[in-house]
C-alpha cells in the first residue's frame, strides 16, 4: 500500500501535465485524447510543448505523437535492456546520473524567462528541504510552490524561440 | 501485497491522472491565472526532479566525493550556457562526472 501510495503522490505531477496538454487538445477526437494522454511523461511533456510553441496546430499535434511514441518505444527497449544486461554494466558509468542530467539540461534554457526562473528556482529550494518528507511528498510540494512563485510578478512576454539562450549565443557568435 | 496487484494500481491510478485534466478542461474553461500556472508545471517539475535527483546521487558520499556529481552539474551547466543545446549537458556532464569521481577516489 505504501508502494502505491508514494508511486502516486511522486506521480500527481501527471495531473498537471494533462492540464498543461488539455488546452492544445480540446478540438481532436476522444479517442485521439485517449492514446495522447497515455504517452503523457515528463519529456514527452517537453517535447510536445516545444511542438506546440512553434508549429501550426495540425503539425504540433504529429511532433507531439511522434515524439511521444518514440519515446515509448526506447522506453520499454531500455527496460528490456536494463533488465537483461543491466547488472553487468560497470558501476562506474554511474547511469543513474544521466536522468538528474538530463532534466538540468532541459531546465537551462527555460530560466531566460522571469516567471519560469522563480519557479525554478523555488521548486528546486524546496525539493531540496523536503527531501526527507514521506511518500515523495517533497516533489509534488515543490512543484505546487515553484508554480506559485511563478505565477507572481508579471506574466513573462511571448518568445519567438523556446531557446532564447541559443539565439544569444548565436548573435553573439 | 501481490507484485502485480501493484503495478496495475499504479499504472491504473497514473493513467486516470494523465486523463483527468484532458476530460475536465474539455467540459470547462479554464479562468486565465491556471493557463499561465499550466505553462508553469514543467519547469517546476523538472527543476525539483533534478534537485532531488542530484541530492540523491550526492548522499551518502561524503563532503570530497559528493564534489564529482557536483561538478559534473556545474560543467553540464555550463555547456548547456555555451551551446544552447540541452543534449550538452549529459555529453559533457557524465565524462566529468566519471573524471571527476576516478580523481577524488584515488
Amino acid at each position: 500500500m505504501v508502494v502505491v501510495a508514494s508511486a502516486l503522490i511522486i506521480n500527481i505531477r501527471l495531473i498537471l501535465y494533462s492540464a498543461t496538454m488539455a488546452r492544445y487538445w480540446r478540438d481532436t477526437p476522444w479517442w485521439w485524447r485517449l492514446v495522447a494522454a497515455y504517452l503523457i511523461v515528463d519529456p514527452s511533456c517537453a517535447v510536445g510543448l516545444n511542438g506546440y510553441r512553434r508549429l501550426s496546430r495540425r503539425r504540433a499535434h504529429a511532433h507531439y505523437f511522434g515524439g511521444a511514441v518514440l519515446l515509448w518505444v526506447c522506453w520499454l527497449a531500455a527496460i528490456g535492456v536494463g533488465a537483461t544486461v543491466g547488472a553487468g554494466l560497470p558501476a562506474w558509468l554511474h547511469l543513474e546520473f544521466v536522468m538528474p542530467l538530463y532534466l538540468v539540461g532541459q531546465t537551462i534554457p527555460k530560466l531566460a524567462h522571469p516567471a519560469q526562473r522563480r519557479a525554478i528556482f523555488a521548486a528546486a529550494a524546496v525539493a531540496l528541504l523536503a527531501l526527507s518528507a514521506p511518500l515523495q511528498l517533497g516533489i509534488a510540494l515543490a512543484i505546487a510552490v515553484g508554480v506559485t512563485a511563478g505565477l507572481t510578478g508579471h506574466p513573462d512576454k511571448p518568445t519567438q524561440s523556446p531557446h532564447p539562450l541559443q539565439r544569444t549565443v548565436e548573435v553573439r557568435r | 501485497m501481490n507484485t502485480w496487484i501493484v503495478i496495475v494500481a499504479v499504472g491504473l491510478g497514473s493513467y486516470l491522472f494523465r486523463l483527468s485534466m484532458i476530460i475536465l478542461t474539455g467540459r470547462i474553461t479554464m479562468p486565465p491565472y491556471l493557463e499561465r500556472a499550466s505553462g508553469l508545471v514543467v519547469p517546476a517539475a523538472f527543476a525539483a526532479l533534478a534537485a532531488a535527483g542530484v541530492a540523491v546521487a550526492c548522499s551518502g558520499l561524503g563532503v570530497t566525493r559528493a564534489a564529482a556529481p557536483l561538478a559534473a552539474v556545474v560543467a553540464a551547466v555550463i555547456a548547456v550556457l555555451r551551446t544552447g543545446s540541452s543534449q550538452a549537458a549529459i555529453l559533457v556532464g557524465m565524462p566529468v562526472l566519471w573524471i571527476a569521481t576516478a580523481l577524488l577516489a584515488s
